[in-house]
């Protein structure tokens, strides 16, 4: 090593100089040397110790020469970005809303699906599914609970609203009905108070709740003494056991109130499940295991009780991460955002990279004149990487601010039911993809210039005095560049058009009932007050006539879970004298409504009559059924008078058809109506029902009147989640309708960056080629055949793009297979329609340039001027 | 009690060694005899210690190396001395002056019992 040699060099040359400088006062040279020696000290020492510190020292020089180096690149990167203004402020932009916009969505995602859920070894808590559906019986989850070795802390809850009375208004809280396993699977401790602990789940215990944090600081002030306090939650006494911590929320961010599931072991006796299970993987096991020992249990489960379990029960018994089952569509839809929002920043990349591509042509002058003063290739090409890197820093930071409005809008789009995406913002993680994305995209646009810095030669373009366009290569590179974001922008449209057409068919679908002047309003009666059957019915029978009277209501009726709103109950459908599959087949929707509820919606009788207020005092048990049910279970006989049975909560006993309405889409309106078995309110009287107002003008200018005429009857009666029928059903799609909106718009962005990019390169191609076009006009071309010849270059471009992008748009349509509804995923005509729309946009953007070639002075280029 | 006798040296030598170079560049062999001939051998510097506090005075900043030639035509490091050597050099004796007469004032008092 150089180093190395350099400190023998000098110490052989001290002692050397001693040596003859003894040997002149008369020393043998032996003598000399030993004692030039002895003088010196430790030589083998002292040689590592500076062939070390010289080690050091020259690599503190290299990196401060690098840095120099950096300052000076960065310095001269911020003069020429200074000097050309508009080219800075275009691919700033452009980099700005790329980067901006992945950002905001990666936010999104990161608060969504990345972070770790606020739970204790959150990658260890799974959700238990037996069926394919992710409920669960009483039965199945106690069953678990004892038999299972791969899981600990098996908890099952399910949601509900809870009227909330006593102290200021009353007030419908979300809520969940929770096993106690539920709080130490989550490995949580309230703040003050304790936990729901097992003895809370026996049947017959005191009543008692957990508050969230939020509703604690609301309703109390955040008074620690609310423990051991009673609370009103639907008309009875709760005793307040604990507050959970701040930022506690499950199974989603608007849930606060936690109280105690009944577990009663007698009542196992029944399949329909309506829990949600969840567990925590025991130490040393994986999915895999978990969910081969759920097959066997199921088996076992089956073969204990065969009358209740269907065939094959437990098949298909799983695991799955916690998070899928909370998070739901709205995970898979922000991942297929996040791609097309990906898609949009390879298309703005590609745009500053041509720009960039073009210019370092423009700049050869001086990068020659750079040459010829000794800056290598090398050195060259490492001045065009820091430009870039600077404008993607430049693009970022101003993407970032962006984002953060970006973040604000697509958190606020997102259901409040999920968990812990309530803070959807710029935090550290976020920021810090931000800021590598706009450094990888700087280096990602800077390569194709810096590497023809680096292999080009720049004493050629100094000998050319400055002139001379792009070669083939990089003219085949421009273009492809430019027909790639033509192909990414045809698949975003793609998307965006597919996703419009479904939103479009999903609001026009015909639904079985009118949505339009219809008010919705939720009345839960308190338990205690009405529980008694009678009270509750009569309180409905006299709201009803109330509101009936009031000015401008045409009809109203209730139903005690609205469609497009509520999940589907599943009951089993027996029916009198035939077996009963217990497969599933027979699962089919119960709903409670009152007899004015089919006129109010415009659902129409088909066959028999409306239950009315007679059947209240008759024995006779009598349901409505929709011609969905009618068909699957009487296929070519008539359902009126056949009697059926069902075995939801208890309330078992033969019940005679005695109608048959049309089909109403109750579960989503993308799914095809599902067999509905109706029972009148005079004889089932829940005490929670949705009232439907149909109005004469505008519904919500009667919300209050409506309100009013209820408080006047009892001012205790909590009345929520008024809405017109049309908003429900706009917020039933309310995933498909975010990824239209955010789809179209990157659709917007991509199709708007593309048709910069061909302008840009096609100007550039024009202003390159000017002595050409000169020469063809000189020799007769008229300016329409230079017009026609530089459009159909621009048209051949886009054409290119166009057909990658058609593979891609079917790929797209693919992935949104989910999502689609109404229109089939390789529709042609959409395909063919995006195609038209990017081949006109193309058109336009080389009109321009190609009208300038045609305008071209023949006379002045040939002069050579 | 070595400790605060050998930072006592390490500054001495510095000193010597800025001293030194005041009167031109030179190498390290040039910097020992200097300092040899002025001290007449009382002061028995290492030339291992010398070099030493060569390279921490080059990373201090108070001098530069470079290679050169010597008087014999060999090549050879040389040290010069910088602004800022100069500057510490200034300081750096100034405060020995202090601290030399200092001690000297002990040890000329005359002890007031025998």
């Amino acid at each position: 090593m150089e180093l190395q040699s350099d400190v023998d060099e000098e110490i052989s040359f001290h002692l050397d100089m001693r040596t003859e400088a003894l040997m002149r006062g008369g020393l043998a040279e032996a003598e000399a040397r030993e004692r030039a020696l002895r003088e010196f000290g430790d030589v083998g020492e002292l040689r590592e110790a500076l062939g070390a510190h010289d080690a050091r020292a020259q690599a503190r020089r290299r990196v401060f020469a690098w840095l120099d180096a950096l300052t000076q690149d960065l310095r001269f990167g911020v003069r020429t970005l200074w000097r050309s203004p508009g080219f800075t402020l275009v691919a700033v932009l452009t980099v700005a809303l790329g980067v901006g916009a992945n950002t905001a969505l990666f936010g999104a995602v990161h608060a969504v699906l990345l972070r770790p859920l606020p739970y204790a070894e959150p990658d260890r808590l799974v959700a238990v599914a037996m069926t394919p559906e992710t409920s669960a019986s009483q039965a199945t989850l106690l069953f678990l609970r004892g038999r299972t070795r791969t899981l600990t802390d098996v908890a099952g809850y399910f949601r509900r609203t809870v009227t909330f009375t006593g102290s200021g208004e009353p007030e419908v809280l979300s809520g969940a009905f929770a096993s106690a396993e539920l709080f130490s699977a989550l490995g949580v401790a309230p703040g003050p108070g304790r936990a729901l602990q097992a003895a809370d789940n026996q049947p017959g215990a005191e009543r008692v709740a957990v508050l969230g944090h939020g509703l604690w600081l609301r309703r109390f002030g955040g008074d620690p003494g609310v423990v051991g306090r009673t609370v009103t939650l639907d008309g009875m006494p709760f005793v307040v056991v604990g507050v959970m911590p701040r930022g506690f929320s499950f199974p989603g961010d608007d849930v606060e109130l936690w109280l105690p599931l009944r577990l009663d072991p007698t009542s196992g006796d029944s399949d329909i499940g309506y829990l949600t299970l969840l567990a925590r993987l025991a130490t040393g096991t994986g999915m895999t295991e978990a969910s081969a020992e759920l097959r066997t249990l199921g088996t076992a489960l089956r073969a204990e009780r065969p009358d209740v379990y269907p065939q094959g029960f437990g098949d298909l018994s799983r695991v799955r991460p916690l998070r899928d089952v909370l998070v739901g569509e709205v995970g898979p839809a922000l991942l297929l955002l996040l791609g097309a929002v990906g898609c949009v920043l390879l298309i703005a990349c590609a745009n500053v990279a041509g720009l960039l591509l073009a210019r370092v042509t423009g700049r050869r002058a001086e990068l020659a004149v750079r040459a010829a003063l000794g800056a290598g290739a090398g050195r060259l090409a490492r001045q065009m990487l820091t430009e870039s890197v600077l404008l993607g820093l430049l693009g970022g930071l101003a993407g970032l601010v962006l984002a953060r409005w970006g973040a604000d809008a697509v958190g606020a789009a997102l259901p409040g039911t999920l968990p812990d995406a309530g803070r959807v913002g710029l935090d550290g993680p976020v920021l810090a993809f931000g800021l590598v994305l706009s450094l990888g995209v700087g280096l990602l646009f800077g390569l194709a210039p810096a590497w023809r810095v680096a292999r080009g030669d720049p004493h050629a373009a100094l000998r050319a005095g400055g002139t001379g366009g792009l070669g083939r290569g990089q003219r085949r590179l421009l273009g492809g560049l430019v027909a790639g974001e033509v192909a990414l922008a045809l698949m975003l449209m793609v998307g965006a058009s597919l996703m419009l057409q479904t939103v479009w068919k999903l609001r026009r679908v015909d639904a079985g009932f009118t949505t339009e002047r219809v008010l919705t309003l939720r009345v839960e009666l308190p338990d205690a007050s009405y529980g008694d059957g009678g009270r509750g019915a009569g309180f409905f029978r006299e709201a009803l006539e109330r509101v009936r009277a009031l000015p401008g209501v045409e009809s109203v009726g209730a139903i005690n879970r609205l469609p497009l709103e509520s999940a589907n109950v599943g009951v089993t459908l027996r029916i009198e004298g035939r077996p009963t599959p217990l497969d599933g087949s027979a699962e089919v929707d119960r709903r409670v409504v009152t007899s004015d509820y089919f006129d109010t919606l415009r659902v129409p009788l088909l066959r028999g009559r409306v239950p009315d207020a007679s059947d209240a005092r008759s024995e006779v048990r009598v349901a409505l059924v929709n011609e969905a049910l009618a068909r699957r279970f009487f296929p070519g006989e008539d359902a009126l008078g056949h009697r059926v049975w069902t075995d939801f909560e208890g309330e078992g006993g033969w019940t005679t058809i005695v109608g048959v309405v049309g089909d109403t889409r109750n579960e989503a309106l993308g799914a095809a109506p599902r067999p509905q078995f109706y029972r009148p309110h005079v004889q089932i009287p829940a005490i929670g029902m949705t009232l439907v107002v149909r109005t004469r003008g505008e519904p919500l200018g009667l919300a209050r009147a409506v309100r009013e005429a209820l408080w006047a009857m009892d001012p205790d009666v909590p009345v929520d989640h008024v809405r017109t029928l049309e908003q429900v059903a706009e917020g039933s799609i309310a995933t498909p309708r975010l990824v239209l909106s955010l789809l179209v718009l990157f659709a917007l962005l991509a199709l708007v960056l593309g048709a910069v990019g061909l302008y840009g390169v096609m100007s550039y191609a024009v202003g390159q080629r000017t002595y050409e076009f000169g020469v063809r006009l000189a020799l007769g071309a008229s300016g329409a055949d230079v017009l026609r010849q530089v459009a159909g270059e621009g048209l051949v471009l886009a054409g290119t793009g166009i057909a990658a992008g058609l593979v891609l748009g079917v790929a797209a349509g693919r992935v949104l297979s989910g999502l689609v509804f109404g229109v089939g995923t390789t529709d042609p005509l959409t395909l063919f329609g995006a195609s038209l729309v990017l081949a006109t946009v193309a058109l336009l953007a080389s009109l321009v340039p190609a009208w300038r070639a045609a305008r071209v002075d023949p006379g002045r280029v040939l002069r050579g001027m | 009690m070595s400790r605060p006798a050998l930072d006592l040296m390490q500054g001495t030598l510095d000193v010597l060694i800025l001293q030194t170079l005041t009167w031109g560049a030179t190498h390290g062999y040039g910097i020992s005899e200097w300092i040899r001939e002025r001290t007449g051998g009382v002061l028995a510097v290492q030339d291992a210690a010398l070099y030493k506090a060569l390279r921490r005075l080059e990373q201090q900043g108070r001098v530069v190396a470079e290679w050169g030639t010597s008087e014999n035509n060999r090549r050879a490091r040389f040290y010069r001395l910088t602004p800022a050597g100069r500057r510490a050099l200034r300081e750096d004796a100034a405060s020995w002056r202090t601290y030399a007469e200092a001690i000297a004032r002990v040890l000329d008092a005359a002890p007031r019992e025998a």
